[in-house]
């Protein structure tokens, strides 16, 4: 098995989590609630909805706004995660998450023009 | 056979009642009275006396011309007012009437009745009119009296209306003409203007108009200079005055979409008294409506409507031709037709809108524009209300939160492209098929175009120096340079830039030519600098070109076709670059991608 990092990965919404059960997704939200033993936290997309990020060890930092998490949907529909990049919205325009996620469902909806069908799994 | 209220006559010319009496009306006769609307004299009888002092207010002239009230004919007063004019004669204004029997059904007239003299009765009946003054009128002048103290203190005795019989009573808007001058109405005030100034060959001066309002009906009020000064700080929209001694005169429609034939200046006998007791003048009138009827009716049509504010636009600021800034603003309204209309407002308006939680808004006197398929635009004499306390703003509150919200409402305004009402976004490919600038005016597009070529070669020129003057100069070669537009030589010039651009966007390419402040910001230098390189400095000159190469932007252009020696060409001039907001580019595109999916 490739590398999570090596492979194509389907950006989702909340909604998508059930269909992509084990297989490799990028996930943006915003960061709702973290656990108190740093293991495990809690995102929102932008139509409000919420999925849970796991991760494989405790965080060392504050985490708070907007995160891309990189990661394996579990059986449960949480993201195993394998990395996760905060996006910084002290350096120019903020991200408007609600705006990602209407594209994100323009892509999903005509997959005929976005042909970023991930045909290779892990 | 019907039995007419003997002894009404006296009663009416007495002012002392005589609603709902039963006369039968003898006469009527058209007064011919300048260029205004129709005014009918009406001669009524009790079968005791005749009268022929009623006047038809203007709003019930259709009654005549569709032949409702003709000589015989027996009616029911239901409404009236009784006016005194300056020579003490009395004048019955009818506000209501209902035809009871109507004149084919009449054998003739009934009974025999005598004209009615006011004289022989005066002197009792002056006597008894300060005292029998109906009860509902005795209570309006104790009203006006006691409004009047609480504000204006010492200055009491002197404005009030003091001659017997001739006391302001308190009358309905829709009764108001110009052949009376002693009246007082209550009313409220729907709309006031800002204070506009004039100035032309005739001179200056400045005036304010307000909108007010009665059960009755509406009128336009409008004051000039001292009256601006006197009233203008006093009146707040939403309250209620007492307004006497204004001038009548026949309104002018062109400036006014208020349901009166007649229109109201303040002069300087005119008093305004704040009425306290207020809750029964009605607070607007309007007549609203539907916005899916917007599509049926004429351009320029002044409307009242109320709708949901779904969505609003940020305010914006443009240049008029007269050279004053404005800002507006655009708002998406809809009602329960399940169709949306864009709404402009400007000035004053606009920069106050308040649109979060999507508030019912109402516009009174709104113009109707073919703009962008049907859109309104709510002027100088359009009232914006959010939230009215009307009944239809709460049925309409009811129906959004209900379904209404879920609703996916179509817009009778074209948004084209979106983002923005009357941004005209083009394809460089849409300007070509759809052969913009071939008409017999310019058109304005703008595109989203990425720099594929810039051309160095003369894109900058000598200009005259003067400031405005942007004019070429002629090079002497004595160091100084001519203008032939000022006429004059200078030793010196300034540089200006008229930049070549080649831009391009997925589908096609168009060469465009950029002026000084446009040029100035794709290149990112300003043209003095870019003179003093290009003369210095070759190399930094053509890196700079180079840098600007592949940067996108948004392009406002003016494209037309020109000729020259026989040869036509399109000729695209760049009014405005301005770097891609790329969140608003985003929902724009994802706006077209759903509509295009939809069709």
């Amino acid at each position: 098995m490739a590398g999570i990092l090596d492979v194509p990965k389907t950006r989702i919404t909340c909604a998508m989590l059930s269909q992509y059960i084990n297989k490799p997704v990028c996930f943006v939200g915003r960061v709702e609630k973290v656990h108190p033993t740093g293991k495990t936290f809690t995102v929102s997309d932008g139509e409000a909805k919420i999925a849970t990020v796991e991760l494989n060890d405790p965080l060392d930092e504050e985490l708070s706004g907007v995160v891309e998490v990189i990661g394996m949907v579990s059986n449960k529909g949480a993201i195993m995660a394998t990395t996760y990049n905060l996006l910084r919205e002290d350096k120019g325009i903020a991200f408007d998450l609600e705006l990602y996620t209407e594209a994100l469902k323009v892509v999903h909806d005509f997959p005929q023009h976005y042909p970023f069908e991930v045909t290779t799994s892990g | 056979m019907t039995k007419l209220s003997e002894g009404a006559i006296e009663a009416l010319s007495n002012s002392t009642g005589g609603n709902d009496a039963v006369l039968q009306l003898v006469n009527i006769r058209k007064i011919d009275g300048g260029n205004g609307p129709a005014r009918y004299r009406v001669m009524m009888s009790d079968g005791v006396h005749t009268l022929s002092s009623f006047m038809l207010s203007t709003q019930l002239n259709f009654m005549v011309e569709d032949n409702l009230l003709a000589p015989n004919c027996v009616c029911i007063l239901k409404r009236h007012v009784t006016n005194i004019l300056k020579d003490k004669r009395r004048v019955v204004i009818i506000l209501e009437i209902e035809v009871v029997k109507p004149a084919e059904d009449v054998a003739g007239r009934i009974g025999d009745p005598t004209p009615y003299t006011e004289g022989q009765n005066k002197a009792p009946q002056s006597a008894t009119n300060s005292e029998n003054r109906q009860p509902l009128q005795q209570q309006h002048k104790s009203e006006v009296n006691r409004g009047f103290n609480k504000d204006f203190g010492k200055k009491t005795p002197s404005a009030m209306p003091s001659t017997p019989g001739g006391s302001s009573k308190v009358v309905p808007i829709a009764s108001l003409n110009p052949y009376q001058s002693k009246w007082t109405i209550r009313a409220r005030i729907t709309n006031k203007s800002s204070i506009r100034t004039w100035s032309n060959s005739r001179g200056d001066g400045k005036l304010f108009s307000t909108e007010m309002v009665d059960e009755s009906g509406e009128i336009r009020v409008t004051g000039f200079n001292q009256e601006v000064d006197k009233f203008f700080s006093l009146i707040e929209v939403g309250k209620v005055y007492y307004i006497s001694k204004g001038s009548l005169k026949i309104a002018n429609k062109q400036y006014t979409s208020v349901k009166n034939d007649y229109e109201m200046t303040l002069n300087g006998d005119s008093t305004i008294i704040p009425c306290e007791d207020s809750s029964d003048v009605p607070m607007v009138q309007c007549d609203f409506v539907s916005i899916a009827d917007l599509e049926n009716r004429e351009k320029d049509a002044i409307v009242d409507v109320i709708g949901v504010c779904k969505s609003v636009d940020e305010v914006t600021r443009l240049t008029t031709k007269a050279n004053r800034e404005v800002s507006k603003r655009t708002l998406h309204l809809m009602d329960m037709s399940g169709k949306l209309v864009t709404v402009t407002l400007w000035g004053e308006d606009a920069e106050k809108f308040e649109g979060s939680g999507q508030p019912i808004v109402a516009v009174k006197g709104a113009k109707l524009s073919d703009f962008g398929g049907r859109s309104l635009s709510a002027s100088f004499s359009s009232t914006v209300m959010i939230n009215p306390d009307i009944p239809e703003a709460y049925k309409l509150r009811g129906w959004y939160d209900k379904e209404g919200h879920a609703m996916d409402g179509q817009s009778l305004t074209e948004m084209k492209g979106g983002g923005g009402g009357n941004t005209n976004w083009k394809t460089l490919a849409d300007v070509k098929t759809e052969h913009l600038g071939h008409g017999d005016k310019a058109d304005y597009y703008t595109c989203i175009a990425t720099i594929v070529y810039l051309r160095k070669e003369n894109c900058l020129y000598q200009a005259c120096p003067s400031q405005d003057c942007n004019k070429k100069v002629v090079d002497q070669h004595n160091g100084m340079f001519r203008c032939e537009k000022c006429d004059k030589e200078f030793p010196n010039f300034k540089y200006r830039l008229i930049l070549s651009a080649n831009i391009a966007d997925y589908a096609d390419n168009q060469w465009v030519t950029c002026f000084q402040e446009s040029a100035e910001s794709i290149l990112g230098q300003n043209a003095a600098y870019l003179g003093q390189l290009k003369d210095s400095n070759e190399a930094a000159f053509d890196e700079i070109f180079q840098q600007a190469n592949f940067h996108t932007f948004v392009f406002r252009s003016r494209v037309k076709l020109e000729t020259y020696n026989d040869e036509s060409r399109i000729k695209a001039t760049v009014m405005d670059v301005k770097p891609v907001d790329h969140m608003e580019y985003s929902k724009r595109l994802i706006m077209n991608i759903r509509k295009l999916a939809a069709e």
